[in-house]
């Protein structure tokens, strides 16, 4: 049973991904009030390209550096999705409220609303561009969400078609 | 390097095959999500455990596993009807564009927001919601704690949901 040193190093993508994501977080107050999602995306290509650069200085060839891309890649963006369940995710939101209320649990459910939920996603389309306002109206962007969108819904149809 | 490659894409479109036909075949209307991720965990978790047994190669199944956890991972995002791909679906099949009022009326018509959630987490055993509070199981508690944990260590408020 072998493994290669590149997979090794592939490896420690989630760690350093969180890892520096603590010293972002921590070191530089102001990107806590920064849109955290776009400080993930790039703390995660920051520890990619880290590790990839690691691969060659230890002497990798252009494969076994490419391989180390592409595992801290996938497990980069593993952890993008973890980090996104802590910020987005309405289940775990309501767990976290009740952990975090202690005695006064009972609060939990009812500061969760439906309406703050609706107007956190509003605020967070704006500030990554995705949705603008003309008027009183809200309109929808062309670029990368939109096109996420439609793959989501296109996957989604294979597996619960319209009847 | 490309045969290691070759395989675990092709033992990932084999998991992926079997997704589609037990989700078009055998899945329940009632089915919840918590129950789906345990099936998702046997094909793309599972196999790739089972496929390292015969073939001993520890590349193959760390980049198998690395793999199926990105497609796990991402597979809420579709099942659950996230509120924000159908905000901007509706968005963007609305040329004259939509009131903020009339995006939340679409929504709520479509999901409800938290009453699915908390469905969900009594169907996995992660918690009850009766007529009162909601109240977490043990199990629903430790998973609760493991995210507000991580929350704190990187000083971050609560995510809003």
């Amino acid at each position: 049973m072998q493994i290669q040193p590149a997979t090794i190093l592939g490896l420690w993508s989630p760690l350093g991904c969180f890892a520096l994501h603590f010293l972002v977080f921590r070191l530089i107050p102001a990107t806590k009030r920064m849109q955290r999602q776009k400080i993930t995306v790039l703390v995660i290509l920051f520890t990619v390209l880290l590790l990839t650069a690691m691969a060659f200085a230890l002497g990798a060839a252009p494969a076994e550096a490419a391989h180390v891309a592409v595992l801290s890649l996938l497990f980069g963006y593993t952890y993008f999705h973890w980090f996104n369940m802590s910020e987005t995710a309405r289940r775990i939101s309501i767990l976290v409220r009740y952990v975090d209320a202690g005695p006064a649990a009972a609060q939990a459910r009812a500061e969760y609303s439906t309406g703050s939920i609706y107007s956190q996603r509003i605020e967070r389309l704006r500030d990554v561009g995705t949705i603008y306002q003309q008027g009183d109206k809200l309109f929808v962007k062309r670029g990368p969400l939109l096109l996420a969108t439609r793959l989501i819904l296109f996957w989604r149809g294979l597996f619960y078609p319209k009847k | 390097m490309q045969a290691l490659y070759v395989q675990v894409l092709l033992q990932f479109l084999i998991s992926l095959g079997l997704q589609i036909v037990a989700w078009r075949l055998l899945r329940r209307p009632g089915d919840v999500i918590p129950h789906q991720i345990l099936l998702l965990f046997a094909l793309f978790l599972g196999m790739p455990l089972i496929h390292f047994a015969f073939t001993q190669s520890l590349d193959q199944l760390i980049l198998a596993l690395g793999l199926g956890s990105a497609y796990i991972m991402s597979f809420p995002a579709a099942s659950a009807q996230s509120p924000t791909i159908l905000m901007i679906d509706f968005l963007s099949r609305s040329p004259a564009g939509l009131t903020s009022r009339e995006l939340e009326d679409k929504l709520n018509a479509r999901v409800n927001l938290v009453g699915d959630r908390l469905r969900d987490l009594e169907a996995d055993g992660l918690g009850h919601a009766g007529a009162g509070a909601f109240k977490p199981s043990p199990a629903g508690y430790f998973l609760g704690a493991v995210f507000w944990t991580y929350r704190k260590i990187l000083g971050l408020p609560l995510g809003g949901g």
